[in-house]
């Protein structure tokens, strides 16, 4: 019994190496693998694999009656390139089309949020020098602490294009939202 | 990334053409849970002979990331030369293990609960 642990290691371990294969392989490899993978998905939800699947589910916590991988799979819909899951973090701003920037920095989410899956919107009062644009200061209206920072940091770098905006504070809300294509 | 697994699951193992000497072929499913996305992640390993070879497919399906639960589904398979299933298994023998007794294990060690501990209540 205990040695049935190591037979899966020991196996991938013979046949693909000692480190994860699937993990840290670039994007574009990593896109290979996620094509050879759908390739895989008649045979996956054939049930070829369902008594397995089963046992291992009843094993683990969860509430999941009558595993399947068809059921797994049922939402499944192709593979996602890396670079697409990254885009969908990065914060956005609102009304975005309302400024002209000569200048304009993107906000970070700041890792630490994303794991405790902050989410939520930041305002900022900007004080700008209309002639040049540039943000003379960025002040935080309301916001969550953990992502207000990255907001001011970003916006401290804007520049917007001289004498389009046409009062010298200007207010900003930001949007920090964790999701994906579905 | 990161790959911090919480609790690894129970394997399954399902050996066709087995004889004590080792399967012919064989295929594990196993279940896993990351402490960082609290989300499910699944590996398949399938062991095939073909002729002096083994061909090894392996496939996970996983969350695209802990922020987007939408599923991927990777695969890659490999041949290991001259080595039956059997060999390849090695002392990790799935047919010298008796079904009723890896149920009754199963059974006993079920994880039956959550691995994390239950909301606080005020009192």
């Amino acid at each position: 019994m205990v040695q049935l642990w190591g037979l899966a290691g020991e196996v991938t371990a013979t046949a693909f190496g000692p480190d994860d294969i699937f993990q840290d392989r670039g994007e574009e490899v990593d896109l290979a693998l996620q094509r050879a993978g759908e390739r895989l998905v008649p045979e996956l939800t054939s049930g070829r694999y369902d008594i397995g699947l089963a046992a291992a589910v009843k094993g683990n916590v969860g509430t999941w009656k009558n595993p399947s991988f068809r059921s797994l799979l049922a939402s499944y819909r192709g593979p996602i390139p890396e670079a697409e899951t990254k885009a969908s973090l990065v914060p956005q701003l609102l009304n975005a089309g309302a400024y002209r920037f000569s200048h304009f920095v993107a906000p970070k989410y700041a890792a630490l949020a994303m794991q405790a899956r902050i989410r939520g919107k930041v305002a900022l009062h900007l004080t700008v020098r209309s002639a040049t644009g540039e943000v003379h200061s960025a002040s935080i209206v309301s916001g969550h602490p953990l992502l207000t920072p990255s907001a001011v940091e970003a916006a401290r770098q804007w520049r917007f294009e001289p004498n389009s905006v046409s009062s010298e504070t200007v207010n900003v809300i930001i949007e920090y939202d964790l999701r994906c294509q579905q | 990334m990161f790959w911090r697994l919480l609790t690894i699951a129970t394997m399954v193992i399902l050996a066709q053409g087995a004889e004590l000497a080792g399967p012919s072929e064989f295929y594990v499913v196993s279940q896993f849970f990351s402490d960082n996305g609290a989300l499910f992640y699944y590996r398949v390993i399938d062991v095939k002979q073909d002729g002096s070879d083994s061909v090894i497919r392996y496939v996970r399906i996983a969350p695209a990331s802990v922020h987007c639960p939408r599923l991927i589904i990777q695969a890659t398979e490999a041949r290991v030369r001259d080595k039956s299933p059997a060999q390849v298994a090695g002392r990790n023998n799935p047919c010298a293990v008796k079904p009723a007794a890896l149920r009754a294990a199963l059974d006993r060690y079920r994880q039956r609960g959550g691995v994390f501990e239950p909301s606080a209540t005020a009192s």
